[in-house]
């Protein structure tokens, strides 16, 4: 595998995980928000919003760094 | 090459500088990427530039249909009594206006700006995910069908208004829940673009290119799609909650099986007012990309603008109450949502001032982007003003759902966003076809804009101080003068648009050649490709010193 191929390949996994994550961020809200209406309980809610945060965090930590 | 990257601290090098062999991709070698020609093209491509251009064409397109609503809306106001409409086909018109021009109009025209811009202005050679971003395009035509297609069922279009409040969006016809799949249609592509938007940012950036390096189009943009990442799919459950309370039994938002319809009302605005700030702070990135270049100065405190937009973004989460003044809620919570939609103003201020100080002082020359920049800035500071009103509670109840709030929102959405539209078109459309605009024809478009929006929607205010209420067909005839003006202007102004698309046809088709640079103090990577770019913008990244 050449340099510029593997560098292809690494920033491909980086973005998928990226994207991976965002995506989670966005399931978690759409079925917190659902979840936490049906349960009627505010701790779904606190809760949904936490993970979803964490996630934001997560997309931050594991992007690559400042170049 | 060095003043390229002044503006933001950086300097470019052309690939033969940095010793790498290859070079830039130039125009005209299209054919090398085997790119299918004619309708085949346009339906299968991934390349950025073309998805760019669908979602600018399918936006201009709602233009066209939410403006004709509006313009029906604004003809049966002419005169009081009932003219044109019937009231039912009055309220459908309203609500189909705002979600067309909302979901339909402007988001995917600021997607189609980001398309077009964004890896070349990051150095990339196209998105991160070039086929998820063909899929969310192709998600929106068949959701403006469902829109426009639901004014022909049984009990016609949705009518209860674009924010879908319970219990009228519960009762309603089949019109609602094709509007509801049509908003989960585009919400999906909205997340879809958003996160592949998110991800070519954050990881397909020139080597070089810092976060802080980064134009603030870009910013403006990663920001705006963690917004639409975050409230995005709340509107999605708000609304999916309202299809199983038509459909399937439950009473989240059904008072009469023990619902709560008020809270529909904080789900909704919960997405709804950070969906301002959606389609706000591109427009803030587009203005602060023009203003320095036809002042020939950086843009003053980069940081600031940064971090203005950052607050923006974070406290627009935490005032989505101000809408909902009226409905009641404790003193505690009126304070609350009142101080924190008055800080709004503190960045917004701050973003306001930075414009202003690099303007200052500068070499200034007043293009037609630099016009409809400036003009954004004139307009988009009355309508911040009127919010800044609209935000204190006790004014608030006695305004609420009057034409005072209608014109406010038209102020900043139609002349903020709008504007901001207009001129980051007439600002790259040289890079993106290779031809200069008709100069003369782009400020026509420009003084006719600016005269007939302000005929329009300043008498609004009058009326709204009045007590006119928004959303009915009719009206007592006190009222009668300042709707004929309103009336005589939006119909100016709809007009005005038809010769924005002959301008922007006629670049398309022929004009003088521009050059990579086009304007004199453009700084960035975009403008060290030729016009028009190549296929893939970047194939060899740029390095930024």
């Amino acid at each position: 595998m050449t340099q510029s191929s593997s560098t292809h390949a690494s920033r491909r996994t980086t973005s998928l995980r990226t994207a991976f994550i965002l995506a989670l961020v966005a399931l978690a809200s759409f079925g917190g928000i659902i979840l936490a209406e049906y349960s009627g309980s505010q701790q779904v809610g606190i809760g949904v919003l936490g993970l979803a945060l964490i996630a934001f965090l997560l997309v931050a930590m594991t992007r690559p760094g400042d170049k | 090459m060095t003043h390229l990257g002044v503006e933001y601290g950086f300097r470019y090098k052309p690939p033969q500088e940095n010793n790498l062999t290859t070079p830039l991709t130039l125009a005209g070698d299209v054919a090398r990427h085997d790119q299918p020609a004619g309708i085949h093209r346009w339906l299968t491509s991934t390349n950025h530039k073309d998805i760019g251009t669908l979602y600018l064409c399918f936006s201009f397109a709602m233009f066209i249909v939410g403006g004709l609503m509006a313009l029906t809306i604004r003809a049966e106001l002419f005169q009081p009594g009932m003219q044109i409409v019937r009231p039912e086909f009055f309220n459908e018109l309203t609500t189909m206006h705002g979600l067309i021009m909302v979901f339909g109009a402007v988001m995917p025209a600021f997607v189609g700006f980001a398309n077009w811009q964004i890896p070349m202005m990051i150095g990339a050679p196209d998105m991160a995910f070039p086929r998820l971003n063909n899929f969310s395009f192709w998600l929106l035509p068949p959701a403006a069908i469902l829109l426009v297609a639901s004014f022909f069922v049984p009990g016609g279009a949705s009518g209860g208004g674009w924010t879908f409040y319970p219990p009228l969006s519960i009762e309603m016809g089949p019109g609602m829940d094709m509007a509801i799949f049509a908003v989960h249609l585009l919400g999906v592509s909205s997340v879809i673009g958003a996160i592949n938007i998110a991800t070519t940012i954050l990881n397909m950036r020139a080597p070089g290119m810092t976060l802080m390096k980064m134009p603030l189009f870009i910013w403006t943009w990663l920001i705006t799609a963690y917004l639409l990442v975050a409230v995005i799919p709340v509107l999605a459950g708000s609304v999916t909650m309202l299809l199983t309370d038509r459909h399937f039994g439950t009473h989240f938002f059904n008072a009469a099986g023990g619902g709560d319809p008020v809270l529909f009302q904080h789900i909704f605005w919960f997405f709804g007012h950070p969906e301002v700030y959606i389609l706000i702070l591109p427009a803030f990135g587009i203005i602060s990309q023009i203003i320095p270049t036809f002042s020939r100065k950086p843009l003053f405190g980069y940081r600031s603008m940064v971090f203005a937009s950052c607050t923006i973004a974070i406290v627009s989460g935490v005032v989505w109450g101000h809408h909902m003044f009226a409905v009641g809620m404790p003193v505690a919570g009126q304070l609350f949502f009142m101080y924190a939609t008055l800080l709004v103003a503190v960045p917004t201020g701050v973003k306001v001032f930075n414009w202003t100080a690099t303007m200052w002082q500068g070499s200034l020359t007043f293009e037609t982007p630099m016009l409809f920049a400036v003009g954004f800035l004139f307009v988009f500071v009355v309508g911040g003003l009127t919010g800044v009103i609209l935000a204190i509670a006790p004014v608030d109840i006695q305004m609420q759902d009057t034409y005072y709030v209608v014109a406010h929102f038209h102020y900043t959405m139609v002349a903020g966003s709008l504007f901001a539209l207009f001129a980051g078109t007439y600002y790259w459309l040289p890079k993106w076809t290779g031809h200069m605009y008709d100069e003369t024809l782009g400020r026509w478009h420009f003084w006719l804009s600016m005269i007939s929006f302000n005929i329009t929607f300043f008498p609004m205010h009058f009326l709204g101080l009045a007590g006119m209420p928004r959303r009915i067909p009719d009206y007592p005839l006190q009222f009668t003068d300042f709707n004929m003006i309103a009336t005589i202007g939006a119909f100016g102004f709809g007009l005005t648009q038809l010769l924005f698309l002959y301008t922007v046809i006629k670049c398309i088709r022929s004009g003088p050649k521009a050059s990579g640079q086009v304007w004199e103090g453009a700084a960035g990577l975009e403008w060290t490709l030729p016009s028009p770019p190549p296929h893939h913008s970047f194939e060899t990244p740029p390095v930024v010193a």
